[in-house]
């Protein structure tokens, strides 16, 4: 972004970033939150950043690593903040009184409940790994964290999902 | 693993967000930008106010309090909207642990010793 | 360091006046908290607020619909540094206020469980009109209140969804008058 560009420019290149990138950065908030309106809040504070930062990209795969980074930081302090760590067991589990209404109840909610059981820490890696289809490699860069490191979490949480999946029905 | 992973793959794809979101986006940009513009533009203008009209004084202030109260608002909305979320949410996942747990899902927690990383 | 963020203060008769809860039992968490958010804006103030928004502008027109039959916006947010900083006594304290005449709990996740979150919302009705709301929302390290008064409307609080950087929700959560149908 060399040349000077008009504020109506300037706005509708950002605004076609913004489509372009919103399914990754929402998902990823919302597969790391599972709360779909804080992660909206997640998404636009991390495009907000964005467009501070404008200046500082050389391309879009470095827009994209720049969100992808961001969006998993962002989303550790908006979790902390929140309190939306996994819970601690069936047994803690609330006893809900009967709803006035239909839910919508997600068709994989059972997968993804179980991935929101996982530490925070291979909760991310499996979301990086099966959403955004990112080599161990690419989630150690991202995360700050050695190869092995990544894959032997990545190891023991698909091991650990298996076993509960084939109980709860979900995989065979 | 092929089974687990396909799962997965079909759990995670990818969702859009609510209809509109970039255009709120380009909002909270332009908000943000004409903040400034504007807070420099009032302060010029209440100056130049009270100093030809002695009597602006209440007005002005009457302007400052209703906007304060329009932003106290719009944090009230925004609470209240993300609270009625969270108790959705709360319910939801009450109601599925529920059938989890009808299935003879009764679970553990993952403690950071059964998966976690190594430094 | 603790920081508390007062929004907006009106005298405290002025304010319980058009609540359905009475709020001055969380006065105590405020010594507690780490952060406190306290909103309280009274019909009076609603009515300003309405007067000075434009009409022409749709975002602004959804806001002044609502605020047209509200006499009451109180809102308590309470964070803390660690959990446990308020009893399963103070909250059923707050649960009995909603048990008188007229209320009805549309939603209540309960759990004595330490540590577990809990939520509610409560509805007023009175004859085919709602004229009261509470959302309640307890986290181990947050505690937050909404308390609406007024003729409340929740197609018009359902219509704030998503503008004026307010985030998307669903406020259908089937509260209505007693002979409607519920719906999402």
């Amino acid at each position: 972004m060399s040349r000077r560009r008009s504020e109506s420019e300037l706005e509708a290149e950002f605004s076609e970033v913004v489509r372009e990138h919103q399914a990754m950065v929402y998902s990823i908030g919302l597969h790391l939150l599972r709360d779909a309106a804080l992660a909206e809040e997640l998404a636009q504070d991390v495009f907000l950043k964005l467009f501070e930062n404008r200046g500082a990209f050389e391309s879009r795969e470095h827009v994209k690593n720049w969100l992808r980074r961001v969006v998993v930081q962002r989303a550790i302090d908006y979790a902390r903040r929140a309190r939306l760590r996994p819970r601690s067991g069936l047994e803690s589990a609330p006893e809900p009184a009967a709803p006035a209404y239909e839910f919508d109840i997600l068709a994989s909610g059972h997968v993804e409940l179980l991935v929101a059981r996982l530490p925070e820490r291979a909760r991310q890696m499996v979301v990086l790994r099966y959403q955004e289809d990112l080599e161990p490699a690419e989630i150690a860069e991202l995360l700050g964290l050695s190869v092995g490191a990544v894959k032997s979490t990545l190891h023991r949480s698909l091991v650990w999902l298996r076993t509960r999946m084939e109980r709860a029905g979900v995989t065979k | 693993m092929n089974d687990v992973e396909r799962e997965l793959r079909g759990a995670f794809q990818r969702r859009q967000p609510s209809a509109g979101f970039a255009d709120r986006v380009g909002e909270a940009v332009r908000r943000g930008r004409s903040r400034k513009r504007e807070r420099q533009r009032w302060m010029a203008m209440a100056a130049a106010v009270v100093v030809l009209c002695g009597l602006g004084g209440g007005y002005w202030q009457m302007r400052r309090e209703a906007r304060r109260t329009v932003d106290q608002l719009n944090l009230a909305v925004r609470i209240t909207g993300e609270k009625l979320n969270f108790v959705r949410e709360a319910a939801a996942r009450g109601l599925l642990e529920k059938n989890l747990a009808e299935k003879g899902f009764a679970e553990e927690n993952v403690g950071e010793n059964n998966v976690g990383e190594k430094e | 360091m603790k920081r508390w963020i007062l929004v907006a203060a009106i005298s405290a008769a002025a304010a319980a006046q058009a609540q359905n809860i009475d709020l001055r039992q969380f006065d105590n968490l405020k010594s507690r908290a780490s952060d406190t958010v306290e909103i309280n804006l009274s019909e009076p103030m609603l009515h300003l607020a309405a007067g000075f928004m434009d009409g022409n502008d749709p975002k602004q027109a959804d806001m002044r619909k609502m605020l047209g039959g509200l006499t009451g916006v109180h809102v308590r947010t309470f964070k803390f540094n660690k959990e446990g900083q308020y009893s399963a006594a103070e909250v059923n304290a707050l649960r009995t206020q909603l048990q008188g005449a007229g209320w009805q709990s549309v939603v209540d996740v309960h759990s004595a469980q330490a540590g577990a979150n809990n939520a509610g919302v409560y509805a007023r009705t009175e004859g085919k009109q709602m004229t009261g709301l509470v959302v309640l929302a307890l986290e181990p390290k947050q505690l937050t209140v909404v308390d609406i008064s007024g003729i409340i409307d929740m197609t018009q609080i359902q219509a704030l969804s998503g503008k004026m950087g307010v985030p998307s929700f669903n406020a259908g959560f089937g509260v209505k008058a007693p002979e409607k149908k519920a719906k999402e």
